[in-house]
């Protein structure tokens, strides 16, 4: 009987937890993909939401984290990697995503052009590691977790904590217009009307 | 796109946009007796994540990691070693000039974590003299000898789409610094 009480349980709460199991078949199992989904939820916007940020905290970090404070978002080229990857041994590896920094938008909507450098490129580095796969029960508040257990399997995971949210220029746009949209403070929506002029012309 | 291109009679130049295409660009159009020349982007690359400096040459317009030739894949240009049946490939006169900004400018370099350059590390991994430039690089009307400007600012802009055109160090006029050398270590 208890064990039927739990088959229903999982499938009322649907709750595997995101990471991806390197035994599991059909799934993306490289610590590049796991990067790859990453900034795919950073080009969506995910990121600069609370939600979107929890998913991603808690499903490709070592150290999920919450949601922070300072409510400033930044800026990078609409092109960026794809990720290149390096295996430093077998439950190890290193993989690199390239982009260009164009600036943060603060919380008031300000931009914030990037800081001058003489540098011909850039990227960000991320340490990721086989660890062992969990299945996870969450509450029906989507966050607390009422049991996991092991599956046997591993997934990787990216060594640390997700550390400031981040899109796209042309996310970017949607973020300040909808932002704009929401707020009746006119000095926030004047300096919406100055970033988004600025955004326009970034790539 | 970096275009390091063979000096081999009626060899069309090789397009390269990753450390693999250089590393092919090398090894395969046989024994390169006369010497290689790279024009393309290269200086200094920004790793967020460590908020280090990373010396490259930076051969692909692109923003993956093997667009750029760096201290963590260099040791694939080692295979010019062996690419003549087992000797190396660039002749032993040969060496590779670098035309590209600041391949040669000596920086703590921190996927290295010590001090070099991406033309020194070239050197140490074809076994060959390199020649870069330490100083950035740009496009001239004029060559170096009889350049009228200091840098990109001293020409047309937009330059024209006219021939010949240079691609020339930053410096005086009368006065351009030439390429370093750099041997293996």
């Amino acid at each position: 009987m208890k064990r039927t009480i739990l088959v229903i349980a999982l499938f009322a709460f649907g709750a595997v937890d995101g990471g991806v199991a390197q035994c599991s078949t059909g799934s993306p199992s490289s610590a590049r993909e796991i990067v790859q989904q990453l900034w795919s939820m950073a080009t969506w916007g995910d990121l600069s939401s609370d939600s979107g940020w929890d998913k991603a905290s808690q499903s490709f970090f070592t150290k999920p984290n919450p949601v922070p404070r300072d409510k400033s978002v930044a800026i990078i080229s609409n092109e960026w990697g794809p990720p290149s990857e390096r295996m430093l041994d077998s439950d190890s590896a290193e993989v690199e995503v390239g982009f260009r920094d164009l600036g943060q938008i603060d919380s008031n909507l300000r931009y914030i052009p990037p800081k001058p450098t003489d540098a011909i490129k850039m990227g960000k580095s991320y340490h990721l590691i086989l660890v062992p796969a969990y299945l996870k029960m969450y509450a029906a508040d989507g966050k607390t977790v009422l049991q996991q257990k092991p599956t046997g399997c591993q997934q990787w995971e990216i060594q640390g904590s997700l550390d400031q949210p981040w899109t796209t220029v042309n996310t970017a746009i949607r973020y300040v217009l909808e932002r704009r949209n929401r707020t009746q403070d006119p000095k926030i929506r004047q300096n919406a009307e100055a970033t988004l002029s600025k955004l326009l012309t970034l790539h | 796109m970096g275009q390091p291109t063979t000096e081999r009679m009626g060899q069309p130049p090789c397009r390269v946009s990753s450390v693999e295409n250089v590393a092919t660009a090398l090894t395969a159009n046989g024994l390169i007796g006369g010497g290689v020349a790279y024009f393309g982007h290269s200086g200094t690359y920004i790793d967020t994540t460590i908020n280090g400096r990373i010396s490259i040459l930076g051969v692909g317009n692109g923003n993956g990691g093997d667009t750029n030739v760096t201290f963590r894949n260099v040791s694939q240009l080692a295979a010019v070693q062996t690419a003549n049946n087992g000797s190396n490939i660039l002749g032993t006169t040969t060496s590779i000039l670098i035309n590209g900004c600041r391949a040669g400018l000596t920086i703590y370099d921190s996927y290295a974590l010590y001090e070099t350059s991406i033309a020194q590390m070239i050197s140490n991994n074809t076994k060959r003299g390199v020649y870069a430039y330490k100083v950035g690089l740009y496009m001239s009307l004029h060559n170096a000898s009889s350049a009228t400007s200091s840098n990109y600012l001293g020409e047309p802009n937009p330059i024209p789409y006219t021939l010949p055109l240079y691609y020339i160090p930053e410096g005086p006029p009368g006065n351009k610094p030439g390429p370093l050398s750099f041997t293996p270590q």
